[in-house]
């Protein structure tokens, strides 16, 4: 760096340090910046001891979960209210998982070139338009429509007189009616309450990247044989104990996202014991573990919401 | 659960701000009766009750009325000020560049002032279940416990 005449030591300094806090800054939105940065900026230098070069471990921590929890949107007023965007973010969690697991499925088809007919192409596509409907009509708060999409969809999915690998729709629908009609009576409370979300699209978009690929991917439908076991033990493990991990993390930024991931994996996990106790004996050892860490998962959540609401 | 316009306010499980405290499960409401306030909060409002302040100060002040114990990183003043703006506990109260470096003032308010109040008056209620009793008390309950 080439340093100009009239800049001394200390200046330079101050000034290498600041570009570091800059980048640090860009971690709040863009309006947040525009607004709050050169303040931010100036109280930070302020705290800077003299020759800092470095932003402290503190300040760069807080400015981490500062900035992202200012991107996720406002805090809730209530306990009740973190619930209630809960439960609209796990709406995007079932939902963008069946549509993932349609897509994936079909792909599947596709490569195995067994399922080019029109009525395996209509058989994929009108569910997975569905549920892209009931996403969309999710994010802008049409919950009736919303319901209508994914009734349709379902319907259509417990209808179709052959296998269908639509997971966890398909799952819902032929194995656990009860839970379907868990997931349409999530929405239509959505609808009842009309429900303004708080949260913002980062988490949005969190949800569905954390959860929408999670299970689907590795689901046993997609694989060889061979792998089956590999992948369902895995599958299953990581069921188990990637969720509190992921959510002990995501807890210190955005409770409602722990809790989101929490009422996914609860679906997941009824999913579960109803295909153990309707269809055959399926993973019955796991399933304590399973409801242990889905229970810490939502109890992180609670707590941490908990804590969100006190000024 | 609703207000008087029909507006959603939220399920009726815990409150804020300025909303009375107490629930419907007793340990619960004896946490929110002494503990409603988080500490970063009570000690940034407690800085303000003299003068307006700016962000390095309010970080200065509030560590030295709290015997250093609390030392407030950037991220969580600008975190604990925009929920105290919202509640309009505090408001922004003019701006300076200072030395280069830009600087905003933060001022209590009245809601702010009498939520502090009300917050010390719980503190200090809660303290006075311990102080108010005689030493003598005490020692002689730990004494006990200690020959049973």
């Amino acid at each position: 760096m080439t340093r100009p005449d009239d800049v001394n030591d200390d200046q330079l300094v101050e000034r290498v340090l600041a570009t570091r806090y800059r980048m640090l800054l860009g971690l709040y939105p863009r309006r947040y910046r525009a607004e709050r940065g050169d303040e931010i900026l100036g109280t930070l230098l302020d705290a800077a001891r003299p020759g800092q070069r470095w932003p402290s471990r503190r300040d760069t921590a807080s400015m981490i979960i500062g900035g992202l929890r200012v991107r996720a949107g406002s805090p809730p007023a209530s306990v009740g209210a973190a619930l209630a965007d809960a439960l609209y973010l796990a709406m995007f969690a079932w939902v963008s998982a069946a549509a993932v697991h349609i897509a994936a499925s079909f792909g599947l088809a596709l490569a195995r070139s067994r399922g080019t007919d029109t009525w395996t192409v209509a058989s994929f596509g009108l569910p997975f338009g569905l549920c892209v409907a009931t996403l969309l009509a999710v994010a802008w708060r049409r919950y009736a429509v919303a319901l209508v999409a994914l009734a349709a969809g379902m319907a259509l999915c417990w209808g179709v007189d052959r296998p269908v690998p639509f997971w966890p729709l398909s799952k819902m629908a032929a194995w656990g009616p009860e839970l379907s009609v868990a997931v349409l009576m999530t929405l239509a409370a959505l609808a009842w309450l009309r429900h303004r979300p708080a949260v913002r699209w980062p988490v949005v978009l969190a949800v569905v990247v954390l959860v929408a690929p999670y299970k689907s991917l590795i689901h046993y439908d997609l694989l060889p044989g061979d792998v089956v076991i590999l992948t369902t033990w895995l599958g299953t493990w990581a069921l188990a104990w990637l969720p509190p991990v992921i959510a002990t993390l995501l807890a210190m930024v955005e409770p409602r996202l722990t809790l989101a991931v929490a009422g996914h994996s609860v679906l997941v996990y009824l999913t579960h014991v109803w295909t153990a106790v309707v269809d055959l004996d399926y993973f019955p050892d796991i399933q304590p573990t399973v409801a242990a860490a889905v229970g810490l998962v939502a109890a992180i959540g609670l707590l941490a919401a908990r804590r969100q609401t006190r000024i | 659960m609703f207000g008087v316009t029909g507006v959603w306010r939220g399920f009726p499980l815990g409150c804020r701000g300025a909303c009375r405290p107490g629930l419907r499960i007793y340990r619960v409401r004896v946490y929110n009766r002494y503990m409603s306030m988080r500490e970063s909060s009570y000690f940034i409002l407690a800085a303000l009750m003299d003068d307006r302040l700016h962000g390095y100060a309010i970080i200065k002040r509030a560590e030295e009325l709290s015997g250093g114990q609390v030392r407030l990183a950037a991220g969580t003043l600008y975190a604990t000020l925009d929920r105290l703006v919202e509640q309009e506990y505090v408001v922004a109260d003019g701006e300076a560049v200072v030395n280069g470096r830009a600087r905003r003032y933060y001022s209590l308010t009245e809601a702010g002032s009498a939520a502090l109040r009300e917050q010390a008056m719980r503190m200090a209620a809660a303290a006075k279940v311990v102080t108010d009793r005689p030493t003598g008390t005490l020692r002689s309950a730990c004494v006990s416990g200690e020959s049973a």
